[in-house]
């Protein structure tokens, strides 16, 4: 192919690295002489010389008519449309055609060539002229055509990047869909590297896993080091197998991309050339914005987890610090008693250390759980569980804590079984119970119940205390959130509930609370399991 | 009472609860021995004489699951494990490896001196057959099969029965699910733990004056059952 050469040439001038206007002017020499019809440049040539014949016909038909002279101007139709459907070389072979039967079949001696003479001369003459000039035009025409062509498909390989970078979701996908689509565009391999301290990384390949080696490598870095274009088909390291191009924005390169395209000899013509710049540009724009947005979002998340770490930091040292320094108050007047306490007032203090040490020990617990629900370490062992006695457990551990209140539990009989992970749902109820008990005033009523709704167990928790108010029933289940202005003595860490929401919504289950409840005060929260689709097999009942 | 103190091995690398147990235990007539790490534990167990053995599960060395292993190649010492809540896969694991007990840390010392009465006693019964079973009003004559509450006589179906005897079998120690599914319905059952859910209930409504807060039959979480060993409170 007389392309491939020519490409060949290009890259061998370095003074041109692009070898544009060659490219040009091949292509146009090329509409010129008709070939863009490529195989039917023979077929152009036979009906060229069929419409001659037609259009002698005609002349002759119009010999009865019109005055020899004349006759030319009638061949000068077949000039014409050669000129405008096939190009130069058949209009030419159609102008002297033309010529020749006019000469023999038309002039005087009719059948027999005569000498040329003038006047065939001057015919013959415009009639090249005619076919030049025609075809010259039409070729214009055409290359106008076909660039407005390339020019659509630029701005639809263009638009179709755009959408699909806009599509993407983070930095690798963008990278990705980049990459992806200019290798598809290109037919070549593409790879792209984003700097990262201060050296390329190699980011994202297509075909996926495209490597590159390492002095491709530093050609890349040159590329990106020198913010032009190297490898092959450049002036920089023509002899590269790569074509590398950086990616840059106004605020400085952000990438280089790599191609290797498909056919051993293939390189760019100036259009091609113009369309990788455009995507590159759209390309570079994208990954800074992505970058941009990244960076953006990790600022708010290290402001967040900043602010998380300053909650738990003042949660720990204030709700570790309180039991801590009762069980210190208490063991230190014990140790120092020189008798002038009375056995009532001892055994009192030594209640204190073991209830504030069982609060440590929740709030430890607490603390744990937490960990494993947000590291995605909470692994439930289900197994069927009588919700009676997750709450007789439940209700066992707080006992001391609870030793204040009432606890009244209220539980429908006949109710299904539920696969549960007993440990953690126990945590759940003691949880409930334990906020139930720390927000309402000793000698209230908490009220456990458990009953069936529809196709869900539902287990409420009600107690007589401040109740909630209604702006932060929400947020009660978010991580350190603790109600405004409530009194923090006694107070946990303000995880107890968000512990509660998360392993219930790990069963599947529902937690809200509503406040004020029945009375107008106090709160109930309510716990709702879904039924298992399949009911357990009953084992068959027996005789005594 | 003349006889020598019962020697008991306390194995746990934390300094702070070795002297806890030293002085507690101490105080209560037996002669501790400490061991800080799992091969010192394995050394002084097949050195000392011992009659009880406290193992920690998290030692710096050497799992204490595998402890448990060892020693029970060549001895059935009684073992009782101290272990954290939300590890019940160790407990499971530690009592199928042959440990005969477990107290969740932190644990109350009366729970413990519980544990260690009951799995010191069930050793000695071991070798005399208890026929009767007393834990607060709960009698179970063994021999007789005869279940009384408060001096009245209940009414049981052979399976819940079976499980109760199982359960008083190892009166103050934990049987875990798949023990007593193995024991009570057989081992083709041991993954039907809602078997043994709904023959507790009924366990329960019938010997528990307040079913949903048993005083007999103690619930594990995660790991099976125990009935209240007389020793306890």
């Amino acid at each position: 192919m007389p392309d491939e050469r020519l490409e060949e040439a290009h890259r061998l001038s370095p003074e041109v690295p692009w070898a544009a206007p060659a490219q040009e002017r091949h292509s146009r020499l090329k509409v010129l002489l008709g070939a863009t019809h490529g195989g039917g440049k023979w077929r152009a040539y036979l009906f060229s010389a069929g419409a001659v014949g037609l259009v002698g016909l005609m002349a002759k038909l119009l010999e009865f008519f019109l005055p020899l002279p004349n006759l030319p101007m009638v061949f000068l139709i077949a000039v014409l449309y050669s000129a405008v459907t096939w190009g130069l070389g058949p209009s030419i072979f159609t102008s002297l055609l033309s010529v020749l039967v006019y000469n023999f079949f038309f002039m005087p001696p009719v059948y027999a060539f005569a000498v040329a003479g003038l006047q065939d001369l001057l015919t013959l003459v415009v009639f090249l002229i005619v076919a030049v000039l025609t075809s010259d035009l039409m070729a214009r025409v055409r290359e106008q055509a076909e660039t407005a062509k390339r020019r659509e498909a630029q701005t639809a390989a263009l638009y179709a990047l755009t959408r699909e970078i806009a599509d993407a979701g983070g930095v690798d996908d963008v990278l990705r869909v980049v990459v992806s689509k200019i290798a598809q565009i290109f037919r070549a391999r593409a790879v792209l590297w984003l700097p990262d301290s201060g050296q390329l990384v190699l980011q994202a390949g297509y075909p996926p896993g495209t490597q590159v080696s390492e002095v491709e490598r530093a050609i890349a870095t040159w590329a990106w080091r020198h913010n032009q274009p190297a490898g092959r088909g450049t002036d920089t390291f023509p002899g590269a197998e790569w074509f590398f191009m950086p990616l840059y924005t106004a605020n400085g390169t952000v990438g280089v991309l790599g191609l290797q395209f498909e056919a051993p000899g293939a390189g760019l013509t100036s259009d091609r050339r113009r369309l990788l710049e455009a995507l590159a540009d759209q390309a570079a724009v994208a990954i800074e914005r992505t970058r941009l947005i990244q960076a953006m979002e990790q600022a708010k998340l290290a402001k967040e987890t900043e602010r998380l770490q300053a909650a738990l930091l003042s949660s720990i040292s204030h709700d570790l610090r309180t039991p801590l320094t009762s069980i210190i108050g208490a063991v230190t007047s014990l140790l120092t008693d020189r008798g002038t306490y009375d056995e009532a007032t001892r055994r009192d203090l030594l209640w204190t250390i073991q209830e504030e040490a069982e609060r440590l020990n929740r709030f430890v617990g607490n603390l744990l759980d937490v960990t494993r629900l947000e590291s995605g370490a909470l692994r439930l062992h289900r197994e069927w569980v009588e919700i009676e006695e997750v709450i007789g457990v439940a209700s066992a551990r707080l006992a001391r804590s609870l030793s204040q209140h009432r606890l009244t539990v209220d539980i429908q009989p006949g109710l299904p079984m539920l696969r549960l992970d007993f440990v953690l749902i126990e945590q759940v109820l003691v949880n409930l119970l334990d906020n139930a008990a720390k927000y309402s005033p000793p000698g209230t009523t908490i009220r456990l119940s458990a009953r069936r709704e529809g196709d869900s167990v539902v287990v409420e928790v009600a107690d007589e205390g401040i109740g909630i108010p209604p702006a932060d029933l929400e947020r009660i289940f978010d991580k350190f959130y603790r109600v405004p202005g409530s009194d923090r003595q006694g107070a946990g860490l303000g995880l107890g509930l968000f512990i509660c929401r998360g392993i219930v919504e790990a069963h599947g289950g529902r937690i809200s609370a509503r406040s004020p409840a029945a009375g107008g005060k106090g709160t109930v929260f309510t716990v709702t399991f879904p039924l298992e689709k399949e009911q357990e097999p009953s084992p068959a009942s027996e005789q005594e | 009472m003349g006889e020598p103190p019962l020697r008991v091995l306390v194995v746990d690398d934390e300094p702070p609860i070795r002297r806890l147990l030293r002085t507690s235990l101490g105080a209560h007539g037996y002669d501790v021995v400490e061991a800080a790490s799992a091969q010192e534990a394995i050394v002084k167990s097949s050195t000392e004489r011992l009659d009880l053995i406290i193992l920690d599960l998290g030692l710096p060395d050497e799992d204490g699951l595998d402890v448990i292993r060892r020693i029970r190649e060549w001895s059935r010492i009684p073992i009782i494990v101290l272990s954290v809540r939300g590890r019940e896969a160790d407990k499971i694991e530690a009592l199928d490896r042959g440990a005969d007990d477990y107290v969740t840390k932190p644990f109350s010392m009366g729970e413990l001196l519980a544990r260690i009465r009951a799995a010191l006693r069930r050793r000695l019964q071991s070798e005399v057959e208890e026929p009767v079973f007393r834990s607060g009003g709960l009698t179970v004559d063994l021999a007789r099969r005869i279940v009384s509450v408060e001096g009245r006589e209940v009414k049981l179906t052979p399976t819940e029965y079976a499980l109760l005897r199982v359960l008083v079998t190892h009166a103050g120690k934990v049987v875990t699910h798949r023990q007593l599914l193995r024991e009570v319905w057989g081992p083709v059952y041991v993954n039907e733990t809602h078997y043994l859910r709904v023959y507790i209930g009924h366990l329960r409504r019938k010997i528990e004056p307040d079913p949903t807060h048993p005083r007999y039959i103690l619930t594990e979480p995660g790991v099976g059952y125990r009935l209240r060993s007389p020793d306890e409170g």
